[in-house]
Formats: structure tokens, sequence, C-alpha cells
């Protein structure tokens, strides 16, 4: 898989678990279709998938798969407890921040698939970079430990649609493929430059 | 390799010196994450300068907060915040009511404000009850909303066809601003008068001429205590502290309840009052105090008027016996108590709303009064007819009070007051059409001429508390359009076809006071409101905005407020002067308690009745149709071979709090509490499903066996569960209680006075 196929991918699943109605959806998936040579699903078909979705992540009942990490790491499954304000302030070290602090989880999927983008591509821009040991903490002992768990709650779950279920397997194996290329394809990880400052300076 | 990289990077989100000097190294080495586009932003460079500012650096902010719910503690809380998210929340200590504690319910706030499960964006519902839910715009559901509205008015000339029904979901005054915004819009259907407590305001009315109670915390001034139909260990934790102090210096503590609750468990003495009887009991009481020559002659004749036609009636009709028959409590022990109860001084009565249920509430409250005032303690400190007060919410109710648009027609008829908390004095010449509240469903399936085509629910889920299941189903059929305003999901929610999510206490500004203590607090927004959610106040301005676009002048309530500034337009100079502060803002510092002449009500003995006296006799009371003296009443018929009894359980308040999975810890699945006799002689054992049943519906629940409740009565707490379509509703009538229209706008009902049987599955 190239760098480029799991940086459109990552856009694509952040997009998705954003989407805030059909239409959205429709757009967001129609160059996912096309790559796939998936049939396009009928207007009745994306309602399913709208109220499905609607079941699984955003409510109003109480959901499914709650698509935000603190549910699944934190020991009670709220939001904005340690997990998020520890995503926060890993975000903060790399230089970015939500646009919606206070209001959205900071772990919400889709925030943290940004996050892997922004990553992946400034690491490909850099030979040997210190974001790669943030990096690979952020997936392997972050998003690898909740990921997979909220993938599970959509496969376990009933009446979930074929794309919703195809999407969920992609992330799986997606989220693999994007441990692999920080493990293998880049540099090791360089030993710490900030517990040992004299090296660094 | 790998759990050395975990290590360093838990020490450096851990640790904020180490993630300075982390921070500085990414810095330097230009790798700050600066893909274009996506949704996480740069930071800009300053920032990282002050990176520990902007960020889990430095102190706490502390705000100060106010339970909003409908319960006689109103704490006042303080919220720790840090980085815009709630650390943790602590009971006020200035408080001497609160002192610093929170039951489990406060202390479980954050958890609402948390939940996965909020109600985070507006969602349309296509078929109420499908769970078909689409996520829409607040642009698109206000203009959904504006659309039906302008729709209902063309059609009917009048807005009598847009129907609220609102309680006391959130207590914050600025609140009444849902009222205020359907004045806004015109003259509308209101649903009136409380679930609550109304036959007993009525009662204290007749009696004293207002519900006033004295300071709860006056209680460790009592040498006797009868706490009669309440359990406030359960729904009251914070005046247990009075009560125990009173206990210790000696005071008794008597608990009548037909149940034997937490409270009784507390108690010297406990009386398992056959129910609805409790006014036999107080009439016994009397007649024995009478009899013993332990009447406070001195305030009866001076100071009440009509004693003796109530000392006639009491020679005439009532004999100790007679009460030990009708309520089961051996007449040997009413005798006891009642010349315990009128040699001790002072003594008094905490009357529970739980009495007043009932078809024949107001007439046992007024007997209840009656003991208390017969032996002078009504005005005693120490002593009291402790029920409820109103002394402290005078505000100025800006959000409440709001002009209809010019040209609106309304409904032109008889008007009275619209529930216990209505400040407006309105004089009109159209005025609202008003219904009761506690005939929802009847109400909206007899109500035409408009017919209510669109309800709007705010801080209420009629579903689960509303009476007669069945038939609200049927009255939402005949509905065209319900919103529903929640922060969570629940049985009314799934009725909805647009449902729109509210703000917590922490995400908006307000200020609160109890109905029981003396207490003032303030309430700050303490972090952003999550997700989309709004508060009333805000969705009430959004609409207005929505409705002005579509048809200027259609809408009165501002389009731009500033909900600081609303929350402090609710202040005046009287509200000043009864706490002692000078703005809005000396409550930053914490809670203030009224400045009391006395912590005892009427302890001038100036009564507010048409006398000026305390009125055994009210001429107010029989020209409502009722007995002018407090006589005997008789209880409702039995429609069923048991009673029914369908309080709210510990862990929640009504559907509130239940939904949270500690409370589902607590409370995991509904029971019907049978007494061991009556299951084994309808063979059900412990942990059985039965079929609870009656003239109104039926279900299916399991069975435990307890003693504390009567061997005539089955208990199912009333809740709503999460993963569980149980509802009590199903079974419970809407039979009103005897008063409550005088004050409230219409009477309460006779929650108590309901009937079923049980079999096994």
């Amino acid at each position: 898989m190239s760098t480029e196929d799991q940086l459109s991918q990552a856009a694509f699943f952040r997009d998705f678990f954003l989407a805030e109605n059909r239409f959205q959806m429709e757009e967001i998936c129609h160059p996912y279709l096309e790559n796939n040579k998936l049939p396009k699903p009928t207007d009745n078909k994306w309602c399913e998938l709208e109220f499905a979705f609607n079941r699984l992540f955003v409510g109003p009942r109480s959901v499914i798969a709650p698509p935000f990490a603190s549910v699944y790491l934190e020991p009670e499954s709220y939001v904005m407890g340690e997990t998020t304000q520890s995503v926060r302030k890993l975000y903060h070290l790399v230089g970015v921040s939500s646009p919606w602090e206070g209001r959205i989880p900071d772990d919400h999927i889709s925030l943290e698939l940004d996050a892997c983008l922004k990553f992946h591509h400034a690491i490909e821009e850099t030979e040997y970079s210190p974001l790669i040991p943030v990096y690979n903490y952020f997936l392997k002992d972050h998003m690898s430990l909740w990921v997979p768990a909220f993938l599970q709650k959509i496969e376990q779950a009933v009446d979930v649609p074929s794309l919703i279920g195809r999407i969920s397997c992609e992330l799986s194996l997606w989220l693999q493929n994007e441990c692999e290329w920080l493990t293998t394809t880049r540099v090791r990880i360089p030993e710490s430059h900030i517990l040992n400052e004299e090296r660094r300076i | 390799m790998k759990e050395d990289n975990k290590k360093m990077m838990e020490q450096v989100l851990g640790c904020p010196q180490t993630r300075r000097q982390f921070l500085k190294g990414m810095a330097a080495a230009g790798v700050m994450l600066s893909m274009p586009g996506g949704i996480l932003k740069t930071l800009k460079a300053e920032d990282f300068n002050i990176e520990d500012e902007i960020t889990y650096g430095g102190p706490y902010q502390v705000f100060r907060n106010a339970c909003p719910r409908n319960c006689y503690d109103t704490c006042s809380f303080k919220t720790y915040v840090k980085d815009g998210i709630v650390q943790f929340i602590e009971g006020a200590p200035e408080s001497t009511f609160t002192d610093g504690a929170l039951c489990v319910k406060g202390n479980s706030y954050w958890r609402e404000a948390y939940s996965p499960d909020r109600v985070k964006y507006p969602m349309v519902q296509e078929g109420r009850g499908t769970g078909k839910w689409r996520r829409v715009s607040w642009d698109e559901a206000l203009d959904r909303i504006s659309k039906k509205i302008l729709e209902i008015k063309a059609k009917d000339n009048s807005l009598l066809g847009l129907g609220l029904t609102k309680y006391s979901g959130n207590f914050g005054i600025t609140n009444y601003g849902v009222e205020g915004m359907m004045s806004s819009l015109g003259y509308t259907t209101r649903f009136i008068g409380t679930p609550c407590w109304p036959a007993g305001i009525d009662a204290q009315n007749y009696d004293m001429g207002n519900m006033w109670c004295h300071d709860p915390e006056d209680l460790v001034n009592a040498k006797y205590i009868i706490i009669w139909g309440a359990n406030p260990a359960w729904c009251s934790v914070h005046s247990m502290q009075f009560v125990y102090e009173a206990q210790k210096k000696g005071a008794k503590v008597l608990v009548i309840d037909p149940v034997f609750t937490q409270t009784a468990a507390k108690a010297d003495e406990y009386w398992q009052v056959k129910t609805g009887e409790d006014g036999a009991l107080a009439l016994g009481m009397a007649r024995h105090i009478l009899d013993r020559g332990l009447v406070d002659r001195d305030f009866v004749m001076k100071h009440a008027v009509g004693y003796s036609e109530f000392e006639a009636y009491l020679k005439e009709e009532i004999t100790l016996d007679w009460a030990a028959e009708k309520t089961g409590i051996p007449a040997a022990d009413i005798a006891r108590v009642a010349e315990e109860f009128a040699t001790a001084d002072p003594a008094s009565i905490w009357i529970g709303y739980g009495m007043q249920r009932h078809v024949n509430g107001g007439a046992m409250v007024r007997a209840v009064d009656a003991v208390v005032a017969m032996t002078g303690n009504i005005h005693k400190v120490g002593g009291g007819a402790r029920y409820g007060h109103l002394y402290t919410w005078g505000f100025n109710y800006h959000a409440l009070i709001q002009k209809q648009p010019e040209g609106s027609v309304g409904f032109m008829g008889k008007v009275g007051p619209k529930g216990e908390f209505d400040f407006t004095k309105e004089k009109a010449a159209y005025s609202d059409r008003t219904v009761n509240i506690n005939q929802t469903a009847r109400s909206i399936l007899e109500t035409n001429d408009p017919p209510v085509r669109m309800l709007w629910v705010a801080c209420k889920n009629p579903f689960s508390q509303d009476f007669d299941l069945n038939m609200m189903k049927k009255a939402f059929e005949k509905l065209e359009m319900v919103v529903v305003i929640d922060k969570f999901f629940n049985q009314t929610a799934e009725q909805a076809d647009i449902l729109l999510p509210v703000a917590t206490q922490f995400e908006q500004w307000t200020v609160n006071v109890s109905y029981w203590h003396y207490w003032l607090g303030l309430n700050e927004q303490a972090i952003k409101p999550m997700y989309e959610s709004k508060s009333n106040i805000e969705i009430a301005s959004a609409l207005s905005k929505k409705m002005n676009q579509l048809e200027p002048g259609s809408c009165t309530f501002p389009t731009d407020i500033n909900t600081e500034e609303w929350m402090a337009k609710e202040f005046n100079q009287g509200i000043h002067d009864l706490f002692g502060i000078n703005s809005w803002k000396d409550l930053r510092e914490g809670p203030k308690k009224a400045k009391l002449a006395s912590p005892a009500a009427w302890h001038d003995k100036k009564f507010s009745t048409p006398s000026g006296k305390y009125e055994f006799k009210s001429k107010l009371a029989e020209g409502n149709g009722h007995d002018a003296i407090p006589k005997y009443k008789k209880n409702r018929d039995p429609l069923a071979p048991l009673r029914l009894l369908t309080p709210h359980s510990k862990f929640s308040l009504h559907s509130q709090f239940q939904q949270l999975d500690t409370m589902e810890d607590f409370n995991p699945e509904p029971l019907v509490y049978i007494h061991p006799q009556t299951a084994q002689s309808k063979q059900i054992e412990d942990g059985e499903m039965v079929k609870v049943f009656n003239k109104v519906g039926e279900l299916q629940v399991k069975a435990r066996l307890t003693d504390n409740v009567p061997q005539d009565a089955l208990l199912i707490y009333e809740a709503w569960f999460n993963k569980n379509d149980f509802n009590v509703q199903v079974l419970v009538d809407d039979t009103s209680s005897d008063m409550g229209a005088f004050k409230t706008g219409a009477p309460g009902v006779a929650i108590h006075d309901q009937f079923a049987n049980i079999q096994r599955v």
C-alpha cells in the first residue's frame, strides 16, 4: 500500500465518521465506491445507512459504538476524561489543536485520523523526525488499544449495512498497515532526544 | 524499545516540565505538523510560548453551580475546571445546609455532561417511534418548527394549537424563558398545574393564607419531630443532619408512612399507617389532645378562627377507636403520641408530598396542620407544619415575561394561575388556553376548536412521568408535530418528531433557589456547551430569529441574547435585600442565605388568610367546594385487590439520572415489591416474573419479597430504564386529588390512590 493510498484512505475514514447526513455520506463515499467498483446504493439504502450510522455513532439513543477513545480506555465509559485530555496534550505537543476543543472530545475517531494524516505526511517529508516517537506512541500505544474495540462493537451490532461493515474492516486493516509502515519502512525509533538533554544540544 | 517509547511519552504527557522541554525540541527541529487542510489547526507560535497557560497547567478555575433538579435540597456546589473540562465538583462549604456534601445524584453531575449518550445534535425522526433518526442543523430544525407554527397560525387564526408541557426538569430561573418563548409567539395552550404538591399548597393556603415553612436548619430546635409521608433519607439527605442533631439533643422522631423507608429506619418510632388514612390519624390525635386538655387555648382563641367549630366536629364525629380502626394504628399508641406531641415544646411535623397525592390529600394536610396549630406549634421556633415555601422566589422573571406579537389572538374565558410559579399576574383581553398538566393525555384528546396540533415538551418527560400510558400514546397520535428538548433520550424523545439537545447546568448561566431551605445559589457557565447543545433561552432566541426571518414580527423574543446578562436581569432590590447582597456577583463568593426575621414561618402569628388568623374554618375552602373545617374525607374506593404505590427510586428523580450507567448498576432492573404473606397467597416467589394488572393496563416485572411494604400494597419504583421498555405509567390513571386548582390552576393527581392485581406469569 502506497503512502498516497494510506493517506487518502485515512482522509476517507476521517470524513466518513464525521458525516452529518446521507447527502454528505454519499458525497464522501462516491470516490470510494468508484475505486472499489462497488454498486451505488439506492436512495433508500442511503437512508438506511444514515439511520444505522446514527444508531451506531451519533444518537439520540445510547450509541452502540461511541467513536471516542476514552469510552474504551477509561475505567468508566465517559468522554473528556484523562484519555481525552492526554490526546489533547499530544496534539498540542506536535503543534496542532482541535477547533472544537471543549465541545467535541479531542479523541473522536475523525480527529485522531486527521492527526494520523498529519503525522504521516510530516514524517514522509523529513528523513529523521522527532515526530516518530510521538506518532509511534499515538498509533501503537493509543489508537491500537481502542480502535479494534470500537470496530468490534460495529461488527457485533445487528442490522449494520454492508458498507459500514466494509469500512470498519478496512479501517482495521489500515491501522495495521500504518503501524507496519511506521515500524518497517521508516527509521528506527530514535533514542529519546528529550530525556537526554545533552545529546540533543 | 517499544516500552521505552511508551514510558517516555507517558512522561512527556504527564509532566509539564518534561513536556515543556520536549516542546522546545520540537519547535527547534521545525517539525510542527503543518500539512494544509484537514481539521486539526496549527497552533500559533505564541501559543507554544504560553503552552502551560493555554493548556493543562495552572490552578483550577472554580465556578459556582447549583443543582437545578426538583429536589428539596437544591444544593450549591463548586465546579473545578481545568482546560475547559470539569475535573470534579464538591458541595459548597459556605452553605450550612449543603455543608460541603452532595448526594449520589449530585456527585454524578460530571457524568451527565460527559456521557457518550447525550443528545448531541438536533435530530429529526422519520416516523415517531421508528428509531429512524436523521441529524439536522439547528437551522433546519428551527425552520421546520417555525413553518409549522406559521401554518397553525394561518389555519386557526391563533396559536392555541401550539401546546407547551413543561415542569421542573430544570428549575434554573432563566429556564422560565420557555414559557416566555411561548408568550413571545402568541397565545398558546398551556398544560398547567403541578403533579407534585398542589393539594398541600391549597390546604396550607386555606389554613394559613400561604405555603410557608420553617427553615429546615431549625429542625435542630424541635423537641419532637413527626416525619409524615416523607422520606428525606432518600429525598433530602442534607435535612437528615438536622433531624439527627435534634435526636442527639433528646428529640423523639416518629415516622409515619405506609412503607418502611430508610427514614423510618432512622426514627425512634415507626407507624405503618393504612395508605390514605393519614387524615383519620391526625383527627384521632386531635380528639385525644382535646380530651386531655392539651390544646393551646391562647393560640386557638386569639390567633385562630373557627376553632370551636373544629372542636365540636371532633367531639361529634371522631373517636380514638374510630381512628385506630381506620388507620391500623392501635388507639393506645395514637393517644400516647398525641400526648407526647402536645406536651413537647416545641414539636414539629414535616408533611411529605406523598401524603397529599390522594383524592383526599388536601383534606389530610389540613388535618395535620390542625394538630400543629391546636398545640400552639405552628409559629414556634422548632415547631411548624413544614411543607414548602416560595418565599425566596421573588425574581424579576425577565425571561418568563414576554409580550405577545401585536394582533395576537388568544383564548377568551376564565383564567387562573398557570402553576405555582406563575408570577406574571397576567391581565389582558386574551389569554392562553389552560389545560390540566396532570391530565396531559386526556387534555390533548378532549381539547378542540382548535385542537392541540403541536406540542413543545421541555424540562419534562411525560411518557415516563405522566399518567395512563396507553391514553398518552393515543393522544400523541392526534398531534401533528412533537418537539422535545432534552439532554438524554427517553420515552418521550422516542415519540418526538424533532429532538433538540439542551445544555446542562455547567453549560449555562442561571440562578437557583429552593422550595425548602433559604439559600440562593449562582449557576455560572463553567464550560462550553458540549456538541451543539443550547440552553432553553438560547433555543428561544434562535427560534425567534428564524420566525422573524420567515415572517417579520411573528415572535417578540429577543434574537440576540447574552445568557449571563439574562441571568443578571433576574435580580432585583428585593432579592438583594432579602439575601444581603449588593449584586449577583457577591454570589461568586458562595451561596447566600435569606436574612430571616426568625427561622419560624408565621413567627409573628400574622397569617395571610382573609381573617389574618389561622383558619380552622376557611370560607375560601368552602367557597371552592371543600369542607370549611378539616374534616375526615374518604379515600378512593379500591378498584383492585391491592394498592399500587409508584414513588421514585433512591437513585433517580423520575427518569432523571437513571440513564447513567452507575445508577443502573445500583438499580439495574425494575421490580415489584410485595409483602411475603401476600406473595405466598398468590404463590409468588422472590425473583419470579409476575404480571401486574388493572383496568388501565398491565406490565410484567420481577417480584421482590419484602416486609417493608404493607400487606395490602404493591410498590414499583417509577423510573426509565435505558435498555428496557418498562413503564409503570401503564398502570396509573389520571384521577385528580381534591385540591390544587385554587393556587396552581389545576388539581393535583392521586398517584397513590391506584390499585392493581398481581399473578404469576
